[in-house]
């Protein structure tokens, strides 16, 4: 009896090495797998996306957000990720981080970047150029019709901020009533025009995928109830215009880092700072 | 000299710039950026804008993610950018590179000092350079020795590479392939020496048989809307049983065996019963329908069945791709031949390291149809985008490659501007006038056709259309649209309103002006959209490009679609540029010229997964693929982008996209279509194909097989109304299709086949074209498709000859007019010899039977010429009226028979030439002096001679690809059946080698 409980302990003990080094095995691919994922799952739904047409402004504001000043931008061609500090006195967290995700307007690009991007969005700030507004009427709601037919953001309640960027440049430009009235109206054409296409081998269902409110005819931004959507005008070059200058202009050399926001009269980002704010601190 | 220059991060931070203020280039820039960065337009690093007078110089750096942009005017020929431009990267990344790792952009970058030093140096070393006497150069400098350098190096490369050492292999495979060609065709010679001999001796019966034949065929002439009752209800599963059944034996064959010739026989008689295709013909071809509508009181026929294929209303569907994580196509293909090329050398990636992965990729790109100088550009700009890149730790260089051209692909596939004609009408709509569309395009492309669907789409939407008929140059065009507004209107018919209107002016003459006219009568009648349609055009017949041009300039339309095969390989280039410039060319006082705004996809359900034609016509011209036309019926017509996920439609997967269409079509026939098994023929089967055989198009016109019955019913009204019915001319038999227990000696002989039937051995021809190309890949048919579709033919003629001599020679006429299809189908399910049979019955030289077919084919010439309708170029009068023997070369006092048949004796001819060991000849080339052709042509034929070998080519093309329903799907089966096969062949190869290796 003795010799048979010698005989079994080594192979109970092999058993377990086997177990356990596979198991060493496993963590380890899991653990590598899991440093390749990490630096896009670690802001999984905690991110600030910027979305709208090509020339419209957002990298402007990416800057603003994220190193407080203005930069010269042409047309990206890739994201930019950055994050911003949220800093608010009257909660017990004096400050919060937030990521910032640029998507570059261009069409070619914007489907895929957004696509890679839209399950970080914890928000989404949507920028608009009230200048060339009338003119990019029709690619602009096709982006908002895209975005606001998004599965996920109705599931999530995502809210989203409609910034009517370039207010400052001269006056007679469009209102946020005027713009707001006139993506209704596209939207209103959208719906009709693309309602009943969806292919049956799809599997999906019609109700899914219309937005603003079954069966009326006229397309409203109050009839969504599932996303929260918000209107705000503003600037987002505002009063740094004559920073620029000095970036560029080396034989100053002078590091214009300062915060000039506070000196931003009521067209500037306030309203968006605010927005941003009662997103995440509530 | 610079006029400026831009140091920027990929996602549009300017860093440095100078001139500092310089706003004015920015709009220059992003143009840049848009065309040569992100699409990949453009030579490397260099881009000519052809609207601002500036020379781009660019240079990205993957490492940092930065771009370095600078621009000087055209004028100026600064031979240092490049230089300059290096010098300058490496300088910013050394001064920088704490700030540039960790991303800190927010700083401002001086770099203004080394900036001008840089230029100075550059520029001075460019003035002493120039100011040095240019000396003889010597060997070692000139391009010469970089070229033979270069030379050199490559077959170094060719040596080592491992990948490359594969080649050789493939080509003793194709070698192979066209060894077993060549055996297929040593039979058929040898074949022909015993057929000779059969047809003298036939010929005596034959005589008889076609003066019968004739009267018949007289006969026949008045019934043919009678053809359209004589479908024979077959069931779905039988047919679908049948056509599971047939790819077995001929996969096998492609797999396995590499000479077929055994299999042949029973092969081919499961292959023969064409008529189960017929069912589902296509429903474009409506002419004799009309034909219909109009003798029944003149009251368009409303057809029950169409009415219920009415199109949803809204966007048309996209074409769907059920997950993004499927990778098939051009893309994967290529991954695992990449895993062989060992170039994981350094971390670092260099030109070097890309290239021979980069290289692989073209030729895969090449492979699959995509233009080889645009495969060229894709390929340099992706090794671009990546040249310079870091390899991080868990990635390959394959699949960063992979990622960057699917990139690059989805970059050019998405359009730059979104077409949305539904939208647009609205607008129209709203200004009060119509929206007009041109399609133009190559001849032959299907410019007409998708017109009619386009037109059915937009009705769909409640839109009323108006189509111009703007060809006024191809006989039978504006009877073609005649058809299809007659037919469109059948389905649009509720409404009191005529939706779709044709607006027309005859042949011959100006199409811009009958564009101008029928615009204005569209915007008098409220007409949303004018559908303009214009005569097919080479691209390089530069007076008809002037008209078109003329057209377009003219009456502005507001899209301007250039249609175009998705067959077309390298030529799909040449043609959208020169379609391009031909409208800039000729713009003549229009300072913002039209070009082509969108693209329209045709045939694309014939290429398999060689779709690279829609990359390289979406890459030439910067325009969005606007319609997919994927068959033969008037839902056929799909976008690539019109659903909010179409990022996901890339060239990657349309390949996966085309063999999902049509599983889906067969399972849906299988699902939606009841059996329809009990039901009866009411109406007898006498054969009227013969008057088929006379019309241009090859093409067999039968209604759709849903509704037989609705049909039968309607024919039954019509011919008791007339006054001559049918049933006193023709003798009717009637049976049953469904009868099972059919004999199968019976059967055998109903199988004869006749002159009558030409058509029919066409389709025959066409069915084992479309069984090679199953077995062999397309792309080699196609490219001789003219020549080998007449060797075909005519070594089935020799071979039909010989299988003559078992028919039973006593066979009644009676039997002849029996339905092929009855027998045929029902004979599928035999096993037996009843092989069809065929006669040649014209080949005889008895002058008293000539004389009687000579009057009955002018009988029925004039019969065809006084018919209302007829569609198609027509004979020219003193051809058909009187034709004398002179123009006969063979002497035999008959007229000549453009047809598809054979004329008489040519088939002997044939067989002669052959039996010298001469090629198998050309029709027309018989006994023809090249005078002679000359007489032809000038006569308005057109010869199949080397001269209009194009125009042939494109008409041969073109009837090749009129698939029906069942070949299709017949196709699909074939070809997953050959795949899987080839498959398993490796597999087992590659299991042979592991064992070996394994025993060892």
């Amino acid at each position: 009896d003795v010799d048979g409980e010698l005989l079994s302990e080594p192979s109970q003990t092999f058993a377990l090495t086997i177990l356990i080094s596979l198991l060493v095995v496993f963590l380890t691919i899991f653990i590598l797998w899991w440093i390749k994922r990490r630096p896009g799952s670690y802001r999984r739904g905690e991110c600030l996306l910027l979305c709208g047409s090509s020339n419209s402004g957002k990298t402007l504001l990416f800057c603003r957000f994220t190193m407080g000043l203005a930069k010269r931008t042409i047309t990206s061609m890739a994201t930019n990720k950055g994050s911003m500090t949220l800093e608010n006195s009257s909660s017990d967290r004096p400050w919060k981080k937030i990521h910032v995700i640029d998507i570059p307007g261009n069409l070619r690009i914007r489907q895929r970047d957004f696509n890679t991007n839209k399950s970080s969005a914890k928000a989404i700030i949507f920028v608009i150029d009230s200048t060339t507004i009338k003119e990019e009427s029709k690619d602009v709601s096709d982006y908002l019709y895209d975005i606001l037919r998004e599965k996920s953001f109705r599931q999530q309640r995502l809210p989203i901020l409609i910034f009517c960027n370039k207010q400052d440049i001269n006056n007679d430009v469009e209102t946020v009533q005027s713009i707001r009235a006139l993506l209704e109206n596209e939207l209103t054409m959208k719906r009709k025009t693309r309602a009943s296409a969806v292919d049956v081998h799809q599997g999906k269902s019609d109700a899914v995928d219309d937005i603003g409110q079954l069966g009326k005819e006229k397309f409203e931004f109050n009839d969504i109830k599932d996303i929260q959507i918000t209107f705000v005008e503003g600037s987002a070059l505002g009063n740094e215009k004559k920073s620029f200058a000095d970036q560029y202009d080396d034989e100053a050399d002078i590091d214009s880092a300062g915060d000039e926001t506070d000196a931003d009269g009521g067209m500037n980002l306030d309203q968006v700072y605010d927005w941003i704010t009662k997103v995440w601190m509530k | 000299m610079l006029d400026f220059f831009y140091i920027l991060t990929k996602g549009g931070l300017v860093l440095w710039c100078v001139p500092s203020s310089a706003t004015q280039f920015i709009k220059i820039v992003n143009n840049a950026i848009d065309k040569a960065v992100l699409q990949g337009q453009g030579s490397t690093q260099k881009w000519v804008t052809p609207t601002s007078p500036h020379h781009i110089h660019y240079k990205l750096d993957n490492e940092f993610e930065l771009v370095f942009i600078l621009g000087y005017q055209k004028t100026l020929n600064i031979s240092y950018a490049d230089k300059f431009l290096n010098e300058i990267q490496k300088r910013f990344r050394d001064q920088y590179k704490d700030d540039l790792t960790i991303g800190g952009f927010n700083r401002s970058f001086p770099f203004r000092v080394t900036y001008e030093n840089v230029l100075w140096d550059v520029e001075h070393a460019e003035e002493e350079a120039k100011k040095v006497p240019r000396a003889p150069r010597s060997y070692e400098e000139s391009d010469k020795k970089r070229k033979t350098d270069k030379i050199v190096t490559k077959k170094g490369d060719v040596a080592i590479d491992e990948k490359k050492k594969k080649k050789p292999k493939q080509m003793a495979k194709s070698n192979k392939q066209s060894e077993t060609n060549v055996q297929n065709e040593e039979p058929i010679e040898e074949e022909v020496e015993i057929n000779e001999e059969e047809i003298n001796n036939n010929n005596e019966n034959v005589t008889e048989e076609t003066t019968e034949q004739s009267l018949i065929n007289q006969e026949e002439k008045d019934s043919v809307p009678l053809e359209e009752i004589q479908q024979l209800p077959l069931s779905i599963p039988e047919k679908l049983s049948a056509l599971g059944r047939k790819p077995a034996p001929f996969s096998k064959a492609a797999a396995n065996k590499p000479s077929p010739k055994p299999q042949k026989g029973g092969s081919k008689k499961q292959m023969a019963p064409s008529n189960d295709t017929k069912n589902d013909t296509s429903n474009l071809d409506r002419s004799s329908k009309a034909d219909l509508g109009k003798l029944n009181n003149g009251r368009p026929i409303i057809n029950a069945a169409l009415l219920a294929a009415r199109p949803e209303q809204g966007d048309l569907k996209t074409m769907i791709v059920e997950s993004p994580s499927l990778t098939s196509g051009l893309v994967d293909g290529f991954w695992s031949k990449l895993k062989k090329v060992n170039v994981f050398a350094s971390k670092t990636l260099t030109a070097e390291d890309l290239h021979a992965g980069v290289e692989t990729m073209r030729e895969h790109l090449i492979a699959k149809n995509v233009a080889s100088d645009v495969a060229e550009k894709i390929c340099e700009s992706v090794s671009t985008k990546l040249a310079g890149k870091t390899l991080g730790s868990f990635e390959s260089l394959t699949s960063n490659i992979r990622q960057a051209m699917r990139d690059t692909l989805v970059m050019i596939l998405t359009p730059k501007r979104r077409i949305d004609i539904l939208r647009d009408v609205v607008d129209a709509q709203k200004a009060r006038r119509p929206y007009s569309i041109t399609f133009c395009g190559v001849n032959g492309v299907g410019k007409s056709t998708n017109l009619a669907k386009v037109a059915y789409w937009l009705s769909g939407n409640n839109l009323r259309v108006l189509i111009a008929g703007c060809d006024t140059f191809r006989a039978g065009a504006i009877e073609q649209l005649k058809t299809h507004v007659n037919h469109l209107n059948n389905i649009f018919n509720e409404k009191n309103m005529q939706m779709i209107e044709l607006y027309q002016r005859g042949y011959g003459k100006d199409a811009a002006g009958i564009a101008a006219e029928a615009i204005n009568y569209a915007k008098d009648k409220k007409f949303d959209v004018v559908l303009i349609d214009t005569a097919g055009r080479m691209q390089n017949d530069e007076p008809l490009m002037i008209a078109l041009a003329k057209l377009i300039h003219v009456n502005n339309p507001d899209l301007v679609l250039f249609v175009g095969e998705a067959l077309v390989g390298n030529e799909a280039v040449d043609q959208v540029t020169k379609f391009n410039q031909a409208l800039v060319d000729n713009a003549r006082l229009h300072s913002n010229p039209r070009v082509i705004d969108g693209i329209v996809l045709t045939k694309f359900d014939t290429i398999d997964d060689k779709v690279g034609a829609a990359i390289s016509m979406t890459y030439t011209t910067d325009k969005p693929i606007v319609f997919v036309g994927i068959g033969q019926q008037y839902q056929d017509l799909k976008t690539l982008n019109a659903d909010n996920n179409f990022p996901v439609v890339v060239i990657t997967f349309l390949l996966f996209i085309f063999e999902k269409l049509v599983h889906h079509q067969i399972y849906a026939m299988s699902r939606d279509r009841p059996s329809r098994h009990h039901r009866k023929h009411s109406h007898s089967s006498s054969s009227s194909s013969s008057s088929r055989s006379r019309t241009p198009s090859p093409k067999r016109h039968h209604p759709s097989s849903d509704n037989t019955d609705q049909l039968l019913q309607k024919h039954s009204r019509f011919f008791s109304q007339l006054p001559n019915g049918p049933s006193n001319a023709i003798r009717r038999e009637k049976f049953d299709a469904d009868h099972s227990s059919y004999p199968p000696a019976t059967s055998s002989s109903t199988l004869s086949y006749t002159v009558a039937n030409v058509d029919r051995r066409q389709f025959e021809a066409r069915r084992e074209e479309r069984i090679r190309i199953a077995e062999l890949g397309t792309r080699g048919i196609w490219s001789s498709s003219p020549v080998r579709i007449d060797e075909d033919m005519g070594g089935r003629r020799e071979k039909k000859k010989k299988s003559h001599k078992k028919k039973d020679k006593k066979k009644k006429s009676k039997n002849k007019r029996k339905r092929h299809s009855s027998s045929s189908s029902s004979s599928s399910s035999y096993v037996s010899d009843s092989e069809p049979k065929w006669v040649e019955t014209k080949s005889q030289k008895s002058s008293s039977s000539i004389s009687t077919t000579t009057n009955n084919n002018n009988n029925v010439k004039k019969q065809e010429n006084n018919e209302e309708e007829f569609i198609g170029p027509r004979l020219p009068e003193h051809l058909s009226e009187h034709s004398d023997s002179s123009t006969n070369p063979l002497g035999v006092d008959q007229p000549l028979d453009f047809g598809k048949a054979l004329l008489p004796g040519e088939g002997e001819a044939m067989a002669r030439f052959v039996a010298e060991g001469k090629r198998i000849p050309r029709r027309g080339e018989i006994g023809l002096q090249s005078e002679e052709i000359v007489q032809f042509e000038e006569l308005g034929y057109v010869m199949s001679g080397s001269r209009h070998r194009r125009m042939e080519a494109v008409r041969l093309r073109k009837e090749n690809q009129i698939y029906s329903a069942d070949e299709k799907r017949a196709l699909a089966t074939f070809n997953y059946e050959a795949r899987s096969n080839k498959e398993k062949a490796l597999m087992t190869q590659f299991k042979d080698i592991v064992d070996s290796k394994t025993k060892k």
